[in-house]
C-alpha cells in the first residue's frame, strides 16, 4: 500500500496530485474534476490524461467510484488517498520552501 | 466527433470506463489538443491495461512461468545428458536448445515486467532500463546462436559462427553475463522486493547438485554450469513467484 506519496505514478504524478486535490473537498465526476482543476491550478486536464489517472488512483485504492448518475460516475477520495495526498503536499511544500529560501538568500 | 476516438480504447477498458468517458467527451469541445490527449490515453490503456500494469505481463505471466520452469528443467536435463554421454550424440544438445526457446519466452515476460517498472516509477528507472537492455543483449546473442545452430544442422551454415556466439569469450560473456546481471537485478528489484534468500539458495544448490552429480566434470565445465545455473535459478524463483505473488508494481497498484 502506498504510504510514500505518488512516487509510482511516473509521468502521471502531477495530474494525479491535481485530481486528489480536486476530490479532497468532496466527490466529483470527470467533467467537474476538469473544471475544478482548471479553476484552482490553471491546468487543462485532457480527457485521455484524466482517464489514465482515474483507473490508476482507483486501483491503488486512493479514490473510489460511486454509483453512476446520468452516465456520469463520481469519484471520492479514500482515507488512504487523503494520507497519500498529505504526504505528497508536504513534499511539495518542502521543495517550495527550499526554493523560496534560496531565492531570498540570493536577493 | 471526438467520441469516435474513445472507441480506440481496449474493449475491457471500455467495459469499465467507456460510458463515463463518453459522457465526459459529450461535455467538452473537440479541440485538437483533446484529440491528441485522447489518442495518447488510448495508447497508454493498450500498453498498461488501463491501470498501470502491462496487460502483457498480466496475461502471460502464468504461461511464461510454466514455459520457463519446464524449459529450465529440460535445459538442465540436457546438460546432464551431455555430461553423461560425453557429447557422444546430439540428444543433450537438442534438448538444451529446444528448452532455450521456452526459457527465452519466460525471460521475455520478466523483461516486460522490468520495462513496466521502469515506466511506472521514477525511482530505479535507469537501473531497470539497464537490466532490460542487458536482457535484450543476452537474448539477441542467444537467439542468434540458436538460429545459427538450426542452420548448421540443416547444413546451411558452418559451426564456427555458433561456437563464436555461444562459446567464444566474447559471445559467452555477453550472453551469460548479461543474463546473470539481468536475472539478479530483475529478481531483486522488480519481482521480489524482499527476495526469499532461503528459496534462492535452495534452488541454486539443488540445480547445481543435480547438474554436477551425474558425472565428474572438469574445471571449465564446472565454471560453465555455475555460470548458467546461478542466474537461471534466480530467474526460476523470480518467474515462478510471479504466479503466486504480484510484482512490485502490482502490489503498489492493488
Amino acid at each position: 500500500m502506498p504510504t510514500d506519496g505518488l512516487d509510482d505514478f511516473g509521468r502521471f504524478e502531477e495530474p494525479s496530485l491535481l485530481v486528489l486535490i480536486s476530490l479532497s473537498n468532496g466527490p466529483k465526476h470527470g467533467y467537474a474534476i476538469q473544471t475544478d482543476v482548471r479553476s484552482f491550478a490553471n491546468v487543462n486536464l485532457g480527457p485521455g490524461t484524466l482517464y489514465a489517472v482515474l483507473p490508476r488512483l482507483e486501483r491503488m485504492g486512493l479514490i473510489e467510484a460511486l454509483p453512476t448518475e446520468a452516465r456520469r460516475r463520481p469519484y471520492r477520495i479514500t482515507g488512504l488517498g487523503a494520507s497519500a495526498l498529505q504526504t505528497e503536499l508536504a513534499r511539495v511544500q518542502g521543495i517550495a520552501a527550499a526554493g523560496i529560501a534560496r531565492l531570498g538568500a540570493n536577493s | 466527433v471526438i467520441r469516435v476516438f474513445s472507441a480506440l480504447y481496449p474493449r475491457s477498458w471500455r467495459a469499465r470506463y467507456g460510458v463515463e468517458l463518453d459522457a465526459l467527451l459529450a461535455d467538452q469541445r473537440p479541440t485538437p489538443a483533446a484529440v491528441v490527449d485522447l489518442l495518447l490515453g488510448a495508447l497508454d490503456a493498450h500498453l498498461t491495461g488501463g491501470g498501470g500494469v502491462s496487460s502483457v505481463v498480466s496475461r502471460w505471466r502464468t504461461p511464461g512461468a510454466l514455459a520457463f520452469t519446464v524449459g529450465g528443467l529440460i535445459w538442465f536435463a540436457g546438460d546432464a545428458i551431455e555430461l553423461l554421454d560425453g557429447g557422444a550424440d546430439q540428444l543433450g544438445l537438442l534438448a538444451i536448445d529446444a528448452a532455450r526457446l521456452l526459457v527465452v519466452f519466460g525471460e521475455l515476460i520478466v523483461a516486460f515486467g522490468v520495462i513496466d517498472h521502469a515506466r511506472a516509477s521514477r525511482r530505479g528507472r535507469a537501473l531497470s532500463l539497464a537490466t532490460a537492455t542487458l536482457a535484450a543483449l543476452g537474448l539477441l546473442v542467444g537467439a542468434t546462436a540458436m538460429v545459427v545452430l538450426v542452420l548448421h544442422t540443416m547444413g546451411i551454415s558452418n559451426s564456427a559462427l555458433w561456437y563464436a556466439l555461444e562459446w567464444s569469450p566474447g559471445g559467452a560473456v555477453v550472453y551469460y553475463a548479461a543474463m546473470a546481471v539481468f536475472a539478479s537485478l530483475a529478481t531483486m528489484r522488480n519481482v521480489l522486493p524482499r527476495p526469499p534468500l532461503a528459496a534462492l539458495a535452495a534452488a541454486s544448490g539443488g540445480l547445481l547438485a543435480w547438474t554436477l552429480l551425474p558425472s565428474p566434470v572438469n574445471g571449465i565445465q564446472a565454471a560453465h554450469i555455475l555460470f548458467i545455473t546461478l542466474p537461471l535459478s534466480w530467474l526460476l524463483v523470480g518467474v515462478v513467484s510471479l504466479v503466486f505473488r504480484p510484482s512490485r508494481v502490482e502490489v503498489a497498484l492493488s
